[in-house]
């Protein structure tokens, strides 16, 4: 069978260089990409849209979570997370089925993981992998600001009417939509990336496309919307896809089935 | 049982034995004169005022002439058993014969009976008794105050031994506190943690050298905090080499992103600092500092001398301290620690301040003199 391709991703070199070295015995892994920061991960993932990849959690900067919540849904890879978190942490991804390994890394569970990675390429056709790892994200979250999330683009006043509440870790955060980026569906979530940061919500798609502006917002992808005032500039791709470089430096995966939506924008 | 329970008058009855011994006397011969008016006065049926007055004046008598006894008592209260039994048989006859006589006379003379003397015999053997009872209802109550004496200090004792005993507990406490306190720094189960997934990652990678290098590291730092008892002083060289295998350790995980920066003088490195006061500074440099910064940054620590006070600045380049907060509290349970360590040693003769630098990094200094 292909080779799985996969990136790994730790901020402490000697970790990443075990990781390395753990992987390179296995041989259904091909390791496409070294990151040693989640702003590298989130690019190389966009770029070169692996199938898997092992991500530490705690990061300088943009940390695991981070990584996951601003990758685009359609072309989210499998995730393994590396950590030597926390019970609680543990216990969410357990609850949502999302794969991990404690530090000290073994070999032996670490090839566990790629076989379970394996199984589950074969037999989820969605390739839904953001769904499940946003939960166990928003739980996690939850369980260390003991909130309730709050789920209310529903109920606002008149003059709230072009505007998104969102609660970040116990602070409501008003969002008008003028400043989102763009947002991506994640199964019940919905990832709102607005001024370099990632709100999650429970919503749907459909619920937030009856709201947005259609003459702003355009779809790009199954579950990827874009504000194309952000767009900068768009580099075509081999496959018939392209990429939309966005004013926040990041970038986002055109589908082939959405091309003409996007390309009567820039005409 | 303290003083103030008791009104001032009781209260001096109590301790004061001269207002014992006189209140004891004039109850106890008076009472004996009441005793002898309501059986011999009324026996006798001799109710005249002579009598009457004579029963009152013997008491009296009986006062004056036991007084002398006391003293006899006090000046051979040490001697050997048979002075002490001689003097007291001595008194006591010598007593009875002045009190018969006195009584005698005083008698015969306010009642006008005669022949009296007949009866010396009598009147003397009744003397003889009542004296001896009161030399030993002295000897009793006597005694009895000694053996109360004894008691209180024994019980004085006791407590005091208590109250001591419980200062040495607190102490101990105290001290147990702060030692532990230190062991957890020296020992930090993260630390450790991380070390040895380190060197576990070192092997697997195939770099044994530098997993040896590190296990050596390791072993280096953890003989020098079980060597180095909290409570003593180490040079500064030695601290600083304390500090720098710790830093090594750590600039393994870190790799490129942890750079450090040593300015010892030479002038400053014998000086005497307390074990391992700068290893909780740093690890809090490296927390704060450099581990949530993608790039990493740089510790320094810079010595210097002057006036007879060592300064010790421990410099990141993290983000600084919001200096609206209360330093000690923003900083962390580790700093609080080192502020009371540094108390410990130089009492208020130290300082140690936090200030963000030029370039928006935050120095901890350290100021201590070098007596």
């Amino acid at each position: 069978m292909q080779k799985l391709r996969t990136i790994i991703v730790d901020d402490e070199p000697l970790a990443l260089k075990l990781l390395r070295t753990v992987l390179s015995e296995i041989s259904d892994i091909e390791i496409v990409a070294e990151c040693s920061n989640g702003k590298q991960a989130v690019e190389a993932a966009t770029e070169l849209e692996p199938e898997l990849i092992f991500l530490d959690i705690q990061m300088p900067g943009m940390n695991g979570f981070d990584v996951i919540k601003s990758l685009q849904t359609d072309i989210m890879p499998m995730v393994v997370f590396v950590t030597a978190f926390h019970q609680y942490a543990v216990d969410a991804f357990d609850l949502h089925a999302v794969d991990y390994v404690l530090k000290p890394l073994d070999s032996e569970r670490i090839a566990r993981s790629v076989e379970r990675a394996i199984d589950r390429l074969k037999n989820d056709v969605d390739r839904s992998f953001k769904s499940p790892l946003i939960g166990a994200i928003e739980e996690i979250s939850e369980r260390a600001s003991k909130e309730k999330p709050d789920e209310s683009v529903n109920n606002l006043p008149d003059g709230m009417k072009r505007k998104l509440l969102v609660r970040d870790s116990g602070v409501v955060k008003v969002i008008p939509f003028d400043d989102i980026d763009w947002v991506d569906a994640a199964g019940d979530y919905m990832c709102v990336h607005a001024v370099g940061e990632t709100h999650v919500i429970r919503s749907t798609l459909r619920d937030l496309m009856t709201k947005l502006d259609d003459n702003l917002f355009v779809r790009i992808h199954r579950s990827t919307i874009v504000n194309v005032e952000r767009v900068v500039s768009v580099t075509p791709l081999q496959k018939g896809g392209s990429l939309l470089h966005l004013t926040q430096g990041e970038s986002l995966k055109v589908s082939r089935n959405y091309r003409d939506s996007i390309r009567k924008f820039f005409k | 049982m303290t003083d103030s329970v008791y009104h001032p008058l009781l209260n001096a009855l109590y301790r004061n034995t001269n207002v014992q011994f006189w209140l004891l006397q004039i109850v106890g011969w008076f009472g004996l004169s009441l005793v002898s008016f309501l059986s011999l006065n009324l026996w006798y049926n001799q109710q005249d005022t002579g009598y009457i007055a004579h029963t009152l004046l013997q008491s009296a008598l009986g006062v004056l002439v036991s007084w002398p006894l006391r003293s006899l008592f006090h000046y051979f209260w040490n001697d050997k058993l048979i002075f002490r039994l001689s003097s007291a048989l001595a008194g006591i006859i010598g007593c009875s014969l002045i009190w018969s006589i006195l009584r005698i006379s005083t008698f015969m003379t306010m009642t006008g009976e005669k022949d009296v003397w007949a009866d010396f015999g009598g009147w003397l053997f009744g003397s003889f008794l009542i004296f001896l009872s009161w030399v030993a209802f002295y000897h009793l109550v006597k005694y009895y105050q000694l053996l109360q004496n004894k008691h209180e200090t024994i019980l004085k004792l006791a407590s005091d031994t208590q109250t001591e005993q419980v200062k040495r507990l607190q102490a101990e406490t105290v001290a147990r506190e702060a030692q532990l306190k230190m062991l957890r720094y020296q020992l930090n189960p993260h630390f450790l943690f991380n070390t040895l997934n380190a060197i576990s990652a070192l092997v697997k990678v195939h770099e044994s050298s530098k997993a040896h290098e590190m296990i050596i590291q390791l072993s280096k730092f953890l003989r020098y905090s079980l060597d180095n008892d909290p409570i003593h002083r180490v040079s500064l060289r030695q601290e600083i080499e304390a500090v720098t295998q710790y830093l090594n350790i750590e600039r393994t995980r870190f790799g490129r992103r942890l750079q450090l920066e040593f300015d010892i003088p030479f002038d400053c490195q014998s000086i005497d600092v307390p074990s391992l006061i700068l290893q909780p500074l740093v690890e809090n440099a490296i927390k704060y500092g450099i581990a949530p910064a993608v790039a990493g940054g740089k510790i320094s620590i810079i010595a210097s001398l002057k006036n007879d006070y060592l300064t010790i600045d421990v410099i990141d380049t993290g983000p600084g301290i919001d200096k609206n907060h209360d330093i000690v509290k923003s900083a962390g349970i580790g700093l609080k620690n080192t502020d009371e360590r540094l108390k410990q040693f130089y009492q208020d003769d130290y300082e140690l301040r936090l200030d963000n630098t030029k370039k928006g990094g935050l120095c901890v200094r350290l100021r201590v003199p070098i007596h």
